[in-house]
C-alpha cells in the first residue's frame, strides 16, 4: 500500500474509533445540562490523548515496548501489579458496557430479545477476533465507525450558536444556583476528560504499533495519524455536545440510551439518519469492545512476559488468546445479568480516571528519557505539556470518586 | 528498578489494600443506608422527569420513526423507567419525604405503563400523559429544591 493511502486510512480509522458508548452518553448529557460550557473539556481531552498516544506510539516504534512493560519496569512489581489489576478491572467494565451497547443497538435494529442479543454479541466478537487479522479489525470497525459522522451533520442541522460554541472552548465556572450544581458541573468535566482519555486507548494504540511492526521511520506516520485523526475525532465529540445543547436541552431530556441519540439524527435526516446513526454506533461500540478486550489481554501478557499479539497463531500465544476469550465471557456474564450498560459505563469512566496517572507517568518518563529514546526523545514542548497534563489528570483522579458519590453519579 | 517482593511484603501490602477496600465499602454502605435528604430524592425525580420528556418525544414523533425502532426504543425506555421506579422505591428517605417518594413512585408506575404500551405499538391512547407527568415531576423537583 502506498504511503499516502496508509496515512489516509490510518486517519479515517482513528476518527471512526474515537467515540464509544461512554463518550457518547456523557457528552450528550453534559450538553443537555450545561449547554456549551463544557466544550473546553472536550478540547482539553482531545489534546491530551493526542499527546500521550503520540508518545506511546513513538516508544512502540523506537523501542518496541508496550505500555505495561514500561509500567512494570518503571514503577516496580507491586505498584505495577496494582495498576494492572485496576486497569484490567476498568477494561472489563468498559468492554461489558460496550457489549451491552452493541446489544441495545441490535435490539433497535431487530426488536429481538436483549438477552439473546447479548449472547449473540459474545459469539460475534469471539468469531471476529479469532478470524480477522489485526489490521482488518482496525479497518473494518474504524471505517464503519465513520458513520457516526451523521452526528456532525445533525449538529450542523440543529443550527449551533457559533458564538456560544466559541465561548464554550474557554474554561470558566458556569452560572449555577448551588454548590451541588457546581459539583455536578465538575463531575461531568472529569467524566468527559476520562471518556476521551480512556487508558485502554493508549494501551491498544501502543500494542497496535507493535502488532503492525512500526519502526522509527513510521514515527511521522504515527504523528500525522494521531494528530489529524484524533483532532477530527474530537470534532465528533464537539458535535455531540452541540446536539445535547441544541436538541436535548430544548426537550429537557438527559439522553441515556443509544436510541435517544439516534432520535436526533432521525428527526434531522429521516430513515437515512436513523440507519447511519445505528450502524455507526454499532461499529463504534463493537470496535471499542474488541479494543478493550484485547487491551486487557495485552496488558496482562506484557506484564507477566507471555508471548502476545494477534499476529501470532493462537497456539503460539495460547495464554494471550485464552485471556481475551475469558475477558469477553466475563463481560458478557456481567451484562447478561440485566444490569444497565449505561450504569456500567459510569463506573468504568470514573474508575478509569483513577488509573490514568499510573498509565501516563511511565509513558512520559520513558518518552522523555534521551538515554532510552535517543534522538526520538520528547522535545521541550512535549515534556512541558506532558507534565501539565499529568498534574491535571492527577487532580481529576483525586476528585473523581468523591464527586461521583456527592453528585449521585451526575444526577445532582 | 526491580524490587524484591518477599511473602512478608506481599502480606503487608495485601492487608493494606484489604483495609482500604473494607473502609471504602463500609463508607459506601453507611452513605447508602442512612436516611436520605431531599437532594437524593430530587436526583432520582430528575432522572424520571427526563424519561417522561423522552417518552413524550417518542410518542409525538412516532409517525416519523421506523416502527421497529420505535417499539424497541420504547421497550428500552420502559426498562429504564422501571429501574428509576425501583431506585425511588428503595431510597431510605427521611420521614418528611415519604409522601413525595410515594408520589414519585406512582408517577414512575404510570409512565412505565405508557412506555410499555408504546413498546407494543400503542402510541395514541395515552399520548398526553407523559407531558402531564413531566410537569408534575418538575413541580416536585422545585419543591424538593427549597
Amino acid at each position: 500500500m502506498g504511503r499516502f493511502a496508509e496515512v489516509f486510512l490510518g486517519i479515517l480509522t482513528a476518527v471512526g474509533g474515537f467515540v464509544e458508548i461512554g463518550e457518547l452518553t456523557f457528552t450528550l448529557t453534559a450538553g443537555s445540562i450545561f449547554g456549551y460550557t463544557l466544550l473546553w473539556v472536550t478540547a482539553l481531552g482531545t489534546a491530551g490523548i493526542i499527546l500521550y498516544c503520540e508518545m506511546a506510539g513513538r516508544i512502540a516504534a523506537v523501542k518496541h515496548r508496550a505500555v505495561f512493560s514500561l509500567i512494570r519496569e518503571r514503577t516496580g512489581f507491586t505498584a505495577g501489579l496494582i495498576t494492572l489489576v485496576a486497569a484490567t478491572g476498568v477494561s472489563v467494565l468498559t468492554c461489558a458496557a460496550e457489549i451491552g451497547g452493541v446489544a441495545l443497538v441490535w435490539q433497535l435494529l431487530s426488536a429481538w430479545s436483549y438477552r439473546w442479543l447479548v449472547i449473540a454479541a459474545l459469539v460475534f466478537f469471539v468469531l471476529v477476533v479469532w478470524w480477522l487479522e489485526f489490521e482488518w479489525i482496525e479497518r473494518v470497525f474504524g471505517l464503519g465507525g465513520l458513520l457516526m459522522c451523521v452526528y456532525v451533520a445533525t449538529a450542523l442541522a440543529e443550527g449551533p450558536s457559533w458564538s456560544d460554541l466559541l465561548a464554550g472552548l474557554v474554561p470558566r465556572t458556569p452560572d449555577v444556583a448551588s454548590g451541588r450544581e457546581l459539583a455536578n458541573y465538575w463531575y461531568y468535566a472529569v467524566a468527559i476528560l476520562s471518556s476521551i482519555m480512556l487508558p485502554y486507548e493508549t494501551y491498544f494504540y501502543a500494542s497496535g504499533g507493535i502488532e503492525d511492526q512500526w519502526k522509527p521511520k513510521d514515527i511521522t506516520l504515527n504523528r500525522v495519524i494521531v494528530i489529524v485523526g484524533f483532532a477530527l475525532g474530537g470534532l465528533l465529540s464537539v458535535s455531540l455536545v452541540v446536539i445535547g445543547a441544541e436538541f436535548f436541552q430544548a426537550h429537557s431530556i438527559q439522553p441515556q440510551l443509544p436510541g435517544s441519540a439516534a432520535i436526533s439524527a432521525v428527526l434531522a435526516f429521516g430513515s437515512v439518519g436513523l440507519f447511519a446513526a445505528l450502524l455507526g454506533m454499532f461499529f463504534a461500540f463493537a470496535g471499542a469492545a474488541i479494543e478493550t478486550a484485547l487491551s486487557g489481554a495485552y496488558n496482562i501478557a506484557q506484564f507477566v512476559g507471555w508471548p502476545w499479539g494477534k499476529y501470532r497463531e493462537p497456539r503460539n500465544a495460547a495464554r494471550f488468546t485464552l485471556t481475551w476469550l475469558v475477558i469477553f465471557v466475563a463481560c458478557t456474564a456481567i451484562i447478561v445479568t440485566g444490569i444497565d450498560p449505561v450504569q456500567v459505563v459510569e463506573y468504568s469512566i470514573v474508575f478509569s480516571v483513577v488509573v490514568l496517572p499510573f498509565t501516563y507517568l511511565p509513558v512520559l518518563v520513558v518518552a522523555a528519557d534521551k538515554r532510552i529514546m535517543g534522538e526520538y526523545a520528547n522535545g521541550i514542548a512535549s515534556n512541558v505539556l506532558g507534565w501539565i497534563y499529568l498534574v491535571i489528570i492527577t487532580l481529576a483522579a483525586i476528585v473523581a470518586i468523591p464527586l461521583f458519590v456527592f453528585t449521585h453519579g451526575g444526577q445532582a | 528498578m526491580a524490587e524484591r517482593w518477599s511473602r512478608r511484603d506481599a502480606l503487608h501490602q495485601g492487608i493494606a489494600v484489604a483495609a482500604i477496600v473494607v473502609l471504602a465499602v463500609a463508607g459506601m454502605v453507611y452513605l447508602r443506608e442512612r436516611p436520605q435528604g431531599p437532594a437524593s430524592l430530587k436526583a432520582e425525580v430528575s432522572t424520571l422527569r427526563s424519561q417522561a420528556a423522552e417518552t413524550e418525544l417518542v410518542l409525538s414523533s412516532a409517525s416519523q420513526l421506523d416502527a421497529r425502532f420505535m417499539k424497541a426504543h420504547a421497550e428500552q425506555l420502559a426498562k429504564n423507567i422501571e429501574r428509576a421506579q425501583d431506585s425511588i422505591g428503595n431510597l431510605n428517605v427521611q420521614p418528611a419525604l415519604r409522601d413525595a417518594q410515594r408520589f414519585a413512585r406512582n408517577e414512575a408506575q404510570r409512565l412505565h405503563g405508557v412506555a410499555q404500551a408504546a413498546s407494543q405499538g400503542d402510541v395514541t391512547s395515552q399520548r398526553t400523559l407523559p407531558r402531564i407527568i413531566a410537569g408534575e415531576l418538575q413541580v416536585l423537583e422545585h419543591t424538593l429544591e427549597r
